[in-house]
């Protein structure tokens, strides 16, 4: 019983992708540089990548981890921190300096994600919901004050962390957006992702199957703290000041309203949603004070009308697509990724 | 005949209450063997303990002449115990198929042959192959979770009440496969309530009350036993 195959080749896929991606690339920078954007809307633009990475990574460990942590911003702020302390002492230029600024943030971002994973994951639910947001306010209180240890200013504490190079921009936002979508879509797809579903699904069937599930869960929410971490470095970046405050309990429910609004499970749906809702209240300045009950009403709608989210779990596919109308879609479509539903 | 596997006087606590209280059985290689009892008795718990989930206070289990009694479940599916724990859990989420491969993880990917096998075995689950798990019915998610089970070819497949809930007739069904299992040689440890149903299909037996071995021998001899009878069978005796 071969399956025969709808799909036009991986390798194909890969490069239609990979291709489009950087005509996007070229083209937002194009229209950048050359100012037909406005340096306010590129800012905006900037924002929206960062906030995709952020809801992308969350919902690796919400969507397909299936566990509720709010403490996302606690790992966004450890590698803001850890890629800005880098950042403002190193000799290196700039563009050699931001790569590994942003790897050190991710790197810092997935240890702590391995600390607090362990002993947090041991929980469900509620409980890990509660821990995981103990944990994100540890570390912003902890940021705000290892200001000066042992004669070394480490994070400046409440007066914030200041002159961090202004590296982050629109092109190495997107390649970051880009890589993040790409790695966590291929994990998904390996026998690694397949474990992590069937841990969502039934933990006690999936244990049955022989899976591993402390290394899995702390697989996925390691992953998970890593992206954040890159998304905090590349915050930290963008904004040139840091302080501890921006990093509270609100910033990862923001964060998780995105994730649950676009579909718990949906990496689609977290990007469109992401993009949304930090365009909607950029976009709505214009009617000032309104435009926050714009935002609650917007959640609201939606919750009420489509409570499994945006995209449900549904993922797009370019190459899927392309299957279909190559191939034609005379066979049911395999139920794949979520595409079942 | 040596044991395939050997469980020695295990204790088993959730927290301060004492479910099993020093149990020991074996179950030789080629053997169909069921523990019966009524609610409370502690089999599935004895179940959960063999294959990792629930650690013995007290006590020593050996499959194939190992300790396994501190290994992680996932590392007892490796040596070859397959758990279909009870309430029939399925990935809802996954498709059938992707259910069935799912079983075949410890050994990496699914053989296409082993997934013929078992399509052969559940001729259901291959016009449902495509569906979601959790839309299936009782009975065929019963044999989903068993198909699973399979497919990581064990040494042991352990059953824990495999016909709750399900209509006489897919009862009938499951007990009919049990019994093929056994005759291409799986080794099974079975799970019941249906202390009937279970005498008729087993070689041997272990009748569980409060968390101690009561009686035990030949499924055949524990049959005609007026205790069992009394007990569970409901004969006058």
């Amino acid at each position: 019983m071969k399956t025969k195959r709808n799909r036009i080749p991986t390798l194909l896929g890969y490069a239609i992708n990979l291709a489009l991606f950087a005509a996007f690339l070229i083209l937002g920078d194009g229209l950048i540089q050359s100012g037909a954007i406005s340096k306010y809307y590129s800012k905006v633009v900037m924002l929206i990548g960062i906030n995709v990475i952020l809801a992308v990574s969350l919902n690796v460990a919400t969507g397909y981890l299936g566990q509720l942590p709010l403490g996302h911003a606690g790992f966004m702020a450890v590698g803001a921190y850890a890629s800005a302390i880098f950042m403002t002492r190193t000799a290196l230029p700039a563009s050699p300096a931001f790569p590994i600024g942003i790897l050190i943030g991710g790197a810092v971002a997935a240890a702590f994600g391995i600390i607090i994973g362990i002993p947090a994951l041991r929980l469900r639910g509620d409980y890990l919901a509660i821990i995981t947001l103990g944990f994100g306010e540890i570390i912003r209180v902890v940021l705000l004050n290892i200001d000066d240890v042992l004669g070394f200013t480490l994070t400046n504490g409440a007066a914030g962390l200041q002159n961090i190079p202004k590296a982050t921009t629109f092109l190495n936002t997107f390649v970051c957006v880009g890589l993040t979508c790409f790695l966590i879509h291929t994990m998904m797809k390996s026998r690694h992702g397949r474990a992590i579903l069937a841990l969502r699904d039934n933990e006690i069937a999936a244990d049955s199957c022989g899976i591993n599930a402390t290394y899995y869960k702390t697989l996925g929410f390691t992953a998970s703290a890593f992206f954040a971490g890159v998304a905090g470095a590349l915050y930290a970046g963008y904004i040139g000041i840091l302080n501890p405050g921006g990093f509270g309990f609100m910033k990862s429910i923001e964060i998780l309203v995105m994730v649950v609004l676009g579909g718990m499970g949906s990496m689609v749906g977290s990007v469109l949603s992401a993009t949304v809702l930090t365009a909607v209240p950029e976009l709505l300045r214009a009617f000032a004070g309104y435009r926050m009950i714009v935002y609650a009403l917007l959640l609201i709608v939606v919750m009420i009308f489509k409570p499994s989210g945006l995209m449900g779990t549904y993922d797009f596919s370019l190459s899927r697509l392309l299957g279909k109308l190559f191939y034609g879609s005379s066979r049911k479509k395999q139920g794949k990724a979520g595409d079942a539903r | 005949m040596s044991a395939l596997l050997q469980v020695d006087s295990i204790e088993v606590f959730y927290g301060r209450i004492r479910a099993v209280k020093g149990v020991s059985f074996e179950v030789r290689e080629g053997e169909i063997v069921s523990l019966i009892g009524a609610n409370g008795a502690g089999k599935s718990t004895i179940l959960k303990t063999v294959s990792g989930l629930i650690r013995p206070k007290t006590g020593k289990i050996e499959f194939l002449g190992q300790d396994i009694t501190k290994a992680e479940p996932h590392a007892i599916v490796r040596r070859g115990i397959a758990h279909v724990p009870e309430g029939r859990r399925v990935f809802a989420r996954m498709s059938v198929m992707e259910n069935i491969e799912m079983g075949a993880y410890v050994h990496g990917k699914a053989a296409e042959e082993e997934l013929e096998n078992a399509f052969a075995r559940f001729p259901r689950l291959r016009e449902r192959r495509r569906q979601l798990a959790g839309t299936l019915s009782g009975g065929e998610q019963q044999m989903l979770a068993m198909a699973r089970a399979l497919m990581s070819k064990p040494a042991l497949m352990m059953m824990d009440e495999p016909s709750m809930g399900l209509s006489p007739i897919l009862v009938e069904q499951i007990f009919d496969i049990i019994s093929e299992l056994r005759a291409a040689g799986t080794t099974i440890l079975l799970v019941e309530q249906n202390a009937n149903k279970a005498l008729r299909i087993t070689d041997r037996t272990y009748v569980l009350e409060t968390g101690r071995v009561t009686l035990s021998g030949e499924s055949r001899t524990l049959l005609e036993s007026d205790e069992v009878k009394r007990a569970y069978l409901g004969g006058k005796g």
